[in-house]
Formats: C-alpha cells, structure tokens, sequence
C-alpha cells in the first residue's frame, strides 16, 4: 500500500503505519514520543486511524526542520534591493531597445518605455561580495548566512495568479500550498498547535487569498491556520462568557467519562482519538495565548526586532514565527503586501514608499535570523524572503505620472534564502545588463519548491497524492533541486 | 450588418428654398460605437426630391419594392405574407393596438421579473468539436475531435444523435451498468461511511475493487428496475439486516476486521461537515426546516472575509436564515466558511467527490465554543426544561436522546446531573458569569438551572455519540 495514498490515511491504523514505515516494534521509545497521549486506563484494541498532523519520517535526513518563508507581497523592486544595474543608471530615462520588449506583454506599460536607474546606491558585503542597496542595512548584517538568488522567474505577471503559482505550483487556485504539502508529508512535531500556520501584516491580505495557503485536494487539516491579529489567534479558542477555566475542565472531564464509557461498549480506536483532540484543545487554549504573548520577551529582543507588542506588524509576526518554529511547528507563512510599487502617486512609488516598506520587514528579518543562529535554531530552520515576481527595468509612467515606479516583470526577481542547509554567503544566477532576463542558472518556481522540499527531506517527485486518477505533485511534472544553493 | 439593404427618407425641418441651380452638400458620417465593428456603407446612392410627401416617409426594401411592383392579382402567398409583415408595423390603422402593445411591455419590464439562463443547444448548428492539442500545446493543433462517450465506457447507441439528449439516454439506458453501480456506491457511501467501491470518484483502473460487487450489482439492477426510485433504494438499504446491525464490536472481530470493510457489524463514523452543525441545530429544536431559495449567512467570526480587491461584507442573516440547513450556507471558494472547512467540507476549488475524516482539536474548539454551537446548546437547555419533566435527571435524559437517540446509562446520567449541579452552584454563586452566558434570560426566575443545564447541553453536543452517526 502506497503510504501516502488517501486511503492509507482513512483506514491504516497506527499500528499499520509504525510497522509499514520500518520503525519496528522495538522503537517504543520513539512511539512513546510520537505518542504523548498514552495514558493508563485506554482500553486495549487497535489504535485510530493517524492523527494527520502526527510527526512522519521523511524520505532522507533532512537538513532542516522547519521553514519559515516571508512572503513579501506586492512583489519587491530587485533592481532597487539586491540585483543593482549600473547600465540603467547610465542610461536613465531612455528608450528600452526595441528587439527586448517586441511582443511584450506588460500590466500596464504601455508603448517603448525608458529605462528607470535606481535611485539608491549600493554596497558590495560579505564574502561574496553581494551589492545590498542602502534601503537594506540590516540585511547586510546577515548577507553571510544567506544565498542571494538572482534567477527566479515566474509564468504569471498578475499578483493573485503568480501568488498562487508561488504558493502551489500552478496558477490557478486549487492546488495544495506548499505547506499543506509539506505537513502532509512530515506532519509537525507539536501537536498543541497547528503544524502549518500564517501570519499577516501590512496593507491587507495577500492578492491571492485564503487559497495561497489552503490543502487544495489534500484533507483540510494540512491547511495553514491563520494565527489572527484581532480577537482570538485561533478561531473559537476562547470559552463561551460565563465559563470559567475551572467550568471548562470539569466540563471536559464529564465529556470524556461519556466518551470513554462509549469506548468501552463500541471498541472504536476514533473515539480515543476524539477524546484526545479535546484534551489538545483545551490545552491549546493556554499554549496559544502563551505564544502570541510577545510581551513577555526581554527588551533586548524587542529591540533586535523592532517589536511593539500589540500592533499588528511584520516585525511581530518575524518574533511571532520565531517562537512557533522553537515549538516544533513545521512551516510559518509571514505574508506582508504592500510592495506593488508602479508610481502611479507618492503612496506607490520607489522613492517614497519603498524605504517605508523596507523599514518594516530589514530590521526584523535580519533580526530573525540571528536570533535563530543565537538560539542554534538557523541549522535546522530554512528562512525564504521573497515576493511573487520582480520588477520592470524601466519606469511605468503610467498616464505621464511624475513619480518614479516599476510595473510588473516576471522574467526576472531576487529572493534570499538563510539557514536549514542552504550553503551561506552566496550568490546564485544572474541576469543581463538591464536587468531584463537571467543570464547564468534560472531558477523557476518548481525548481524553488523542488529545493524547499529537498531540504526537508523530501524527494519532490516521490510525495505524491493520488487525485482524480493520478498522482499530483507540488511540482507537477517539472523542478529541479537547485544544488549551488546546497550547503 | 453586412448584406443588408437599408434606406433612409429624411425631409429636412427648414427646407432651402428656391432650389433651382443650388448645391447641396451632404456629409456622412459612419460612426459605431464598437471600434471592431465594419458600419460604412458599401454602396449608396443619394437622390433629392422637391415632393411635398416624399414616398410615404416609409423605408421600403428592394423585396418589398418587388413585390408593390408586381400586380395584386399576380402575387404569391409568401409575397403577400411578406408585404403584410412588412406593412403591420407601419399601418396607421393598428396605431391603438401598438399603443397597447408598447404600454404593456413597458409594464412588464417595470415588474422586473427574475429570469434563468438555460443552456440549449442550438438547432441545426454545426455539431461541436474542437482541436486535440499536440502534447498539450495550444500553438500545435492536431486530429479535429467530437463529442463522443469515452471509448472505454462503450459507445453511444446506434440509433442516438451525438448530442446532451443521446448522452443522457446513454447514461440510463438499461444496457449501461456504469451509472446505476456508481449511484448505489455513492448511496452506500453516506450510509455507511465508506462505498462498496472505496474510491467512490473512480471506478476505472486507478480505483479499488468493490468489496461486494454481486451486492453492487444486484442494488444497480434494483435501482434501475425500480425507475431509479432513491426512495426506494434507500429503503431498501436501511431496512436490511446489514445496515441495523449495532456498531458495537467484539475485539476478536475488530482484530480480523479492523475497517469493517466486510460489514459483520454496523459502522461508525463522523457526520459530514454540513451535518456536524445540523446535528446541533436540530438537537436544540433550532434548525429551520425550509427547503431551497438563496442562499443564507449563519454566524460567522468577524474579518473572514477580510479579502483584497473585494468589498462584499458577510451580512449576517436574520430570523430563520440563521438557523437553515448549512447546506444553504453561502460559499466563498476564496474565503471558505471555517464551520465547514475545519470538519473538512473542501473549498470547492476543485471537485472533490470524497472527502477524507479527519478528527483534531481545532473542530474540539468548533463544537466547545463556536457562537453556533453555544446559541445551540442554550437553546438545547430550554428545550430540556420545556421537554423534559421538572427534575435535572429527566431534563438531562431528553437532552441526552436529542443528542444521541438513546437514554444515557446509569453511571452517563449521574455523571451529568452531579455536573449540572456543580454547575447550578457556581451559577449561584456567580451571578455576572449567569449574565454572560445567558444574556437576557439571564432575569428569569429560572436563570441558574437553565445556565447548568446549557453546559450540560455544552457538553451532549460535543459527545462523540452527537458528532458520530452509529
């Protein structure tokens, strides 16, 4: 039987799994891990089916745990970042030759535009040598740790469809989402909270919605869980008014007598299973609130991140992710939008609103990831920082605006990544002079993901799930692990 | 329109008088408001008259302009249908009965009244087909293809247009096993929790082998038999002794059987989503009976619909919609309602003809301390005090068969009624925690029991013996 069949997950019982998935029976001591639950008392018989979120062997010995991924929404100016173009700034405000944008498509450019210069100078850092743009300052304090990947390349020009081709390996929504994929595929190692979890800061919600994040065709319990800026983190943790925690214990200590009496007389192993789900949510209700409360971090640490507790902010969410990954939860998703810089007034365009932008999240990203070097934690969580696609070489001007601005371009954009086996202090791919098209290893977005799921683990073309009469992929038919990114 | 024939007559307000020897210039203008939209003329000609009523004022085609040209006597029947449809519309005779016409029409575009598309095909059209793309590229055409049945499943009958109604004759025709097995599997599926033929979405090579297929096919042949009555079929499948069998099970058996694909005792299994807040509504005697109309917005946490590019607002429903079936519940594929995605209804971004149980602690907080489910239970402990007697232990009795269609056992029932009146105490005890749970019942004279007895309700609603059909 294939394990990672859907019917592996209605009907193998965990006895099934702990004996298909070559622990033996002798690997008690890991069970016993696997399973806190086990208490005295739990009527002999076969097991439930698996808890989905259960922790599960990888296909190889991973090089990191956990991922958090920063998803910069809006999609980041590269050339103003991390991939600078001294051949536009020489030549500023002409025409883009011709035989480049022939046949082109843009969003909104319209006509042969002129080329855009950045504004902003840079500096070359670290071992590599990285050029980090002055709008950046605390990246380049972790420009060592991490791999600057100058390649990446998308099929989609639009926000929402490249945000769910970024999420899910396809354009349109449907597909599972990366994390979905990736719980399916290891479960999490803390069952008190949900294995794949998301937090938003910034304008408003990504384009893409609730699909970027959701299990598409796998169960739903491989969905992110959005840990909510307003009301409670997680959707009804907070008892009904008018019952207190003393109430809410002896009320579930009623509800299991019931249910293990119901055991008793059905021997159905789903009824244990039930009964622990009410024991995990109950202890959610304190183990949630516990990790959404930043304010009892030290100062030193609000400092690094640039934390205030109770906004809603991406440096927040940076201290937020941290504690999640240091609780055994497998993938964060930070989504921050407001990066869609064309210049069509002040609030959208390169000289005023992306320093604003990069304010919020340098400090705090970088402040991520060495808190989480400090912590021996960056060896075996892989930190992602990038947006959906890049920007234009040359200025939008769109409807003659004065203001400064990039639109759309999906042939080329930058993201680092830091951490959980990618090899630090590196560069990988290239682009042309102008910024227009890679030049030295494109990286595509299967070829992102095939990595992703390589340093969990995972062989990208062997987790599968059978749907509709075939296996499905996160890559499809397609990605390459890209190995100069490999430690 | 190209083709067309068309003529104007237009008898200037001002005339230019003394015309004799004057120029007149005429400038046309050919506008449309489609720019891809050929509106010039092809050919025309101008002609000029000094007539006091220049031909009638009427536009008269060349076909009609035939037949006027061609004696009354000598005129064909079409001729004169054909000169009767064109004059109706014109003759000053039928100016009342047009008057009507128009005043009526107008009434009717007042009323507004709803219409449904309705898909059709179209008579006579070409039959549809489209281009097999070579390895899936749409700039590589290959083989033109039709409409056909997929060659495994057989073909169309002979005798049958390859159209939607050769199709649907297909699907029920007595010589084609496919649909009626397929039907009875699904049946059996939300009966029993698990189809005859696990893969209820795929009966082809990918899917499994049917457990029983001399029963699958035996029901098939029944259903068909029976004029694909459900009702029927249901009856058939609910009254046997397979599906009454108790769920209860021996552990030798569990040992030899652990999924019961073999049916030697009765399933169990966890409602489906829709039905987990049903369950709920129907135990506390809430749930709105009301079949079809649009659809409706039960309570919902605040922001869920916090979407981009968007500014739809989830507008609570009032009175009974709040209480329908949730399978009335509004669906938004890119915000999905969290009552049912978190007891794993998918988004319906894709066809999902099976859904896969999962059983976690964020549908634990669902049933714990949803508003739907809180309202439920206070409802629930009502109805135990309007239903049940006048003691705790008969009040929680009715609750406990609402919930679950059995009496509680000895030990169950204790258990209950000692926590109700711990409960009752606190409440007592705790008049501002009475208030907030209660609301504005929270005044009457029997406050406190009602409290207990809503978190007795807490409580049965969240029973695993509630939540699961056994």
């Amino acid at each position: 039987m294939n394990e990672r069949d859907p019917d592996w997950l209605r009907s193998v019982t965990r006895r099934h799994f702990f004996r298909q998935s070559g622990f033996g029976i002798g690997s008690l001591a890991l069970l016993g891990l696997l399973d806190e639950r086990a208490f005295a008392g739990a009527p002999a018989g076969p097991p439930a089916a698996p808890d989905p979120r259960a922790a599960r062997p990888p296909h190889f010995a991973p090089k990191a745990k956990s991922v958090i991924y920063l998803f910069m929404a809006g999609a980041p100016s590269q050339l103003d970042l991390l991939d600078p173009k001294p051949t536009l700034r020489r030549h500023d405000g002409q025409p883009i030759p011709e035989e480049l944008v022939k046949g082109e498509r843009f969003a909104f450019i319209k006509g042969t535009p002129r080329l855009l210069g950045s504004p902003y100078s840079f500096e070359r850092v670290g071992q590599a040598g990285v050029e980090v743009s002055e709008l950046l300052p605390h990246f380049k304090t972790i420009v060592d740790k991490a791999a600057v990947v100058r390649s990446v390349h998308t099929t989609q020009f639009n926000h929402a469809p490249a945000q769910i081709f970024m999420n899910t390996g396809h354009q349109i929504v449907g597909r599972p989402s990366m994390g979905a994929w990736l719980t399916y595929g290891l479960g999490s190692e803390n069952r008190d909270l949900p294995g794949f979890c998301v937090l938003i800061s910034g304008e408003n919600n990504p384009d893409g919605g609730k699909s970027c994040w959701g299990s598409g065709f796998l169960p739903t319990a491989y969905q992110g869980v959005e840990l909510r800026n307003a009301g409670d983190p997680v959707l009804f943790l907070t008892d009904p008014p008018g019952v207190s925690q003393a109430a809410r214990r002896d009320s579930l200590d009623v509800l299991r007598a019931l249910n293990e009496r119901r055991l008793e007389e059905t021997g159905d192993p789903e009824i244990q299973t039930r009964i622990d789900a009410y024991e995990l949510a109950y202890r959610m209700q304190s183990s949630v609130p516990e990790l959404a409360d930043i304010a009892r971090e030290p100062a030193s640490v609000h400092q690094a991140y640039g934390t205030e507790p109770g906004k809603v902010s991406f440096a927040n969410n940076c201290l937020l992710a941290r504690r999640l990954v240091e609780r055994g939860v497998r993938f964060v998703q930070l989504y921050h939008r407001g990066w869609d810089h064309h210049g069509t007034s002040k609030g959208d365009d390169i000289v005023n609103r992306l320093p604003k932008l990069c304010r919020e999240v340098d400090q705090a990203a970088a402040a991520l990831v060495k808190d989480l070097e400090e912590r021996g934690l960056l060896e075996e969580t892989l930190v992602v920082w990038g947006g959906e696609f890049g920007r234009t070489p040359m200025n939008e001007g769109r409807n003659n605006s004065k203001f400064l601005g990039r639109d759309h371009h999906p042939r080329c954009f930058t993201i680092w990544m830091a951490g959980g086996g990618i090899r630090p202090g590196t560069i990988v791919g290239a682009t042309d002079e102008l910024g227009y098209n890679p030049v030295a290893d494109p990286v595509d977005v299967n070829d992102l993901h095939a990595t992703i799921l390589h340093l969990l683990g995972l062989d990208h073309t062997k987790l599968t799930y059978r749907y509709q009469g075939r296996d499905f992929r996160l890559t499809d038919v397609a990605g390459n692990v890209v190995t100069k990114l490999l430690a | 329109m190209s083709g067309d024939e068309g003529s104007a007559v237009s008898a200037p307000a001002d005339p230019p008088r003394g015309a004799s020897g004057r120029l007149l210039t005429f400038t046309l203008a050919f506008q449309s408001g489609w720019p891809h939209v050929q509106s010039s003329l092809g050919r025309f000609r101008l002609s000029a008259t000094s007539a006091k009523r220049p031909f009638g004022g009427l536009p008269v085609s060349d076909e009609v302009r035939r037949v006027l040209d061609t004696p009354g006597p000598e005129r064909t029947e079409e001729q004169r249908a054909a000169l009767l449809a064109w004059f109706r519309p014109l003759a000053p005779s039928l100016d009342a009965a047009r008057d009507r016409l128009r005043a009526i029409r107008a009434e009717l575009d007042e009323m507004k009244v709803l219409t449904t598309p309705v898909l059709k095909e179209r008579a006579g059209f070409e039959r549809p087909s489209t281009l097999l793309r070579n390895r899936g590229s749409f700039m590589s055409p290959g083989e033109r293809v039709y409409a056909a049945v997929p060659a495994a499943l057989g073909s169309l009958p002979g005798d049958q247009p390859p159209n939607r109604l050769g199709l649907a004759r297909w699907l029920v025709s007595p010589d084609n096993p496919l649909t009626a097995r397929v039907t009875v599997n699904r049946c059996w599926e939300t009966l029993f929790g698990r189809g005859l033929v696990a893969t209820v979405e795929d009966f082809g090579t990918q899917g499994e082998r049917p457990s029983h297929p001399e029963l699958l096919d035996w029901l098939a042949v029944e259903l068909v038999e029976k004029g694909w009555s459900q009702k029927a079929l249901l009856r058939e499948i609910v009254t046997s002794a397979t599906y009454r069998q108790a769920s209860t099970v021996a552990p030798a058996l569990r040992e030899r059987d652990p999924d019961n694909r073999l049916l030697a005792r009765g399933s169990r299994f966890r409602v489906e989503a829709e039905m987990v807040r049903d369950v709920a509504l129907a135990a506390s005697g809430l749930l709105s009976p009301k079949i079809g109309g649009p659809s409706v917005y039960p309570l919902q946490p605040e922001g869920i619909w916090n979407v981009p590019y968007s500014s739809l607002k989830w507008e609570t429903s009032t009175g009974e919609d709040l209480h329908r079936r949730s399978l009335y519940t509004f669906l938004r594929r890119s915000s999905p309602y969290p009552g049912l995605s978190t007891f794993d209804a998918p988004s319906r971004e894709q066809c999902t003809a099976r859904r896969v149980r999962t059983n976690t602690p964020l549908q634990a907080l669902a049933t714990l301390n949803d508003p739907v489910f809180v309202e439920a239970a206070r409802a629930l402990a009502g109805r135990m005090m309007a239903e049940g007697g006048v003691d705790t232990a008969s009040r929680i009795t009715r609750g406990h068969r609402l919930c679950t269609a059995r009496r509680p056992g000895e030990a169950e029932l204790a258990a209950l009624v000692a926590f109700s009146e711990r409960e009752q105490a606190r409440f007592e005890r705790e008049p501002e925690s009475l208030r907030a749970l209660l609301g504005e019942d929270a005044g009457r004279p029997d406050a406190a029991p009602r409290a207990a007895l809503t978190m007795v309700a807490n409580v049965l609603l969240s029973l695993d013996a509630t939540l699961t059909r056994e």
